[in-house]
């Protein structure tokens, strides 16, 4: 079980990484600032204002949530397993 | 346990992700240098005419493009500079750049507003500061390559702006009809001693006595930092993206007022979770962003951050260089691709800012 949660909790961080660097690839063969001013001013707008909360998402949540879930779920484990948890079951 | 980790993984993060590739840039490692050389490189030669950016407004369509023009030439000149093997490497787009910067139609926005460009004449009481941008920019490429055909035009410009400082009994000279910049004014100063390096010609005692003159009337006393805007002698605003982007164009002039100026924009850094950022209002001062500093948020400017990285370099100050650098690398977004890197949300300008900022050479 909680190899299951921690693969999915790996799935979704995974996603992130990777939706944030194929946005991040598909601008960097633009120049951003001239499809604001003339181009695909839609497209590149929109991909910039997903860029930077998946950014921040990847570097300050994905690992935080990965690594404490994963250790919360241990520890849930590990009480569960106590001989006191069992008393008190 | 959430918040802990949460907490744990900021303070890492920054770190880990961030300082290897701050401290390559800070020491100057040629294959991180050559990857967003090679980016700016390419947007200069692929770019036929005069401008990068057709807004319909000729001010920020001229300046932009002279800006764009000017630091791909410092950015590219500093690294041949610092590793000479790569000269025939960016050669070529240093000589686009600066066919750009000689051609007149760059600068209609200037001539709009004194009647004609500076590159034609100057004619006797108009300042034409704009024109140091361009000075720099033809000075890096004459260090470079001293025989440059626009060899004779540097040298017309460069007799030019430094008469006027010479001549300014505040320091201070027009950038347009009524305009005084004095971060404009750094650049004018800085492309005098880029000039004298580049040509070997003596230093002359006048461009010290413009210092003392210059640092009266342009440096807000109480903060030591660069007013923007300066109306008459003492008056205007100081700001921080003047102050960090004029440190390092006095850099190569005045090195001592350079670091007067970056050690007291450095004094007033704010720091989260060890990002970085300069403030583009000192305390005691207020005010919003614009097309020089950059969108301002929670008081830290986008201009003052990015120019502020050229001054750390400049002034061997590598904590300040690597705070300013994680903040930029968070949300400049550099992505690799075929071998060259790019700063997503910076365009062929924002690239050829950083450029120049991240490879300034440590005086």
């Amino acid at each position: 079980m909680i190899l299951a949660k921690t693969a999915l909790r790996a799935a979704v961080c995974l996603g992130l990484l990777l939706l944030q660097a194929g946005v991040g690839r598909w601008l960097a063969g633009l120049d951003v600032l001239d499809e604001l001013v003339t181009g695909d001013r839609l497209g590149v707008g929109v991909a910039l204002a997903l860029l930077v909360p998946l950014r921040a998402l990847t570097w300050f949540v994905a690992p935080a949530w990965l690594v404490s879930g994963t250790l919360c779920d241990l520890w849930e484990l590990r009480a569960r397993r106590s001989p006191q948890f069992q008393k008190s079951g | 346990m959430g918040l802990l980790a949460l907490g744990l993984n900021a303070l890492l993060v920054s770190r880990l992700l961030c300082d290897g590739d701050a401290k390559r840039w800070f020491l100057g490692d040629t294959a991180t240098q050559v990857a967003l050389a090679d980016r700016v490189a390419r947007y200069v030669l692929e770019n036929e005419g005069p401008t990068y950016y057709e807004t319909g407004i000729l001010r920020f369509d001229g300046q932009s493009a002279v800006a764009t023009d000017q630091m791909a030439l410092l950015g590219l000149g500093q690294i041949v500079l610092a590793h000479p093997e790569l000269r025939e490497r960016y050669l070529p787009a240093m000589r686009r750049a600066a066919d750009h910067l000689a051609d007149p139609h760059q600068l209609r926005y200037a001539a709009h507003a004194y009647g004609q460009s500076g590159l034609q004449r100057m004619d006797p009481g108009e300042g034409h500061a704009y024109l140091g941008y361009l000075a720099l920019g033809l000075g890096m490429m004459r260090r470079i390559e001293p025989e440059t055909r626009h060899a004779a035009l540097h040298d017309r410009l460069i007799e030019g702006l430094a008469s006027r400082l010479y001549a300014s009994s505040t320091g201070l000279v027009e950038t347009y009809p009524d305009e005084r910049w004095p971060p404009d004014v750094a650049a004018v100063a800085g492309a005098v001693g880029l000039h004298l390096t580049a040509t070997g010609r003596p230093r002359p005692p006048a461009l010290d006595a413009w210092a003392e003159r210059f640092a009266r009337c342009a440096v807000e006393p109480t903060t030591g930092w660069l007013r923007q805007h300066t109306p008459s002698c003492g008056q205007g605003d100081p700001r921080g993206s003047g102050t960090a982007v004029g440190a390092y164009f006095l850099s190569f002039s005045h090195p001592e007022l350079a670091r007067q100026l970056h050690q007291s924009l450095a004094e007033g850094q704010r720091g989260l979770l060890g990002f970085g950022g300069l403030r583009e209002y000192p305390a005691g001062f207020d005010g919003a962003g614009d097309t020089n500093s950059g969108p301002v948020i929670f008081g830290i400017s986008v201009g003052a951050t990015g120019f502020g990285l050229g001054s750390a370099r400049a002034h061997g100050d590598r904590s300040t260089f690597v705070r300013l650098y994680r903040t930029t690398r968070l949300f400049g977004v550099p992505m690799s691709r075929g071998g060259e890197r790019t700063f997503v949300v910076g365009g062929a300008l924002g690239n050829a800012l950083l450029l120049a900022m991240l490879t300034a050479e440590t005086r």
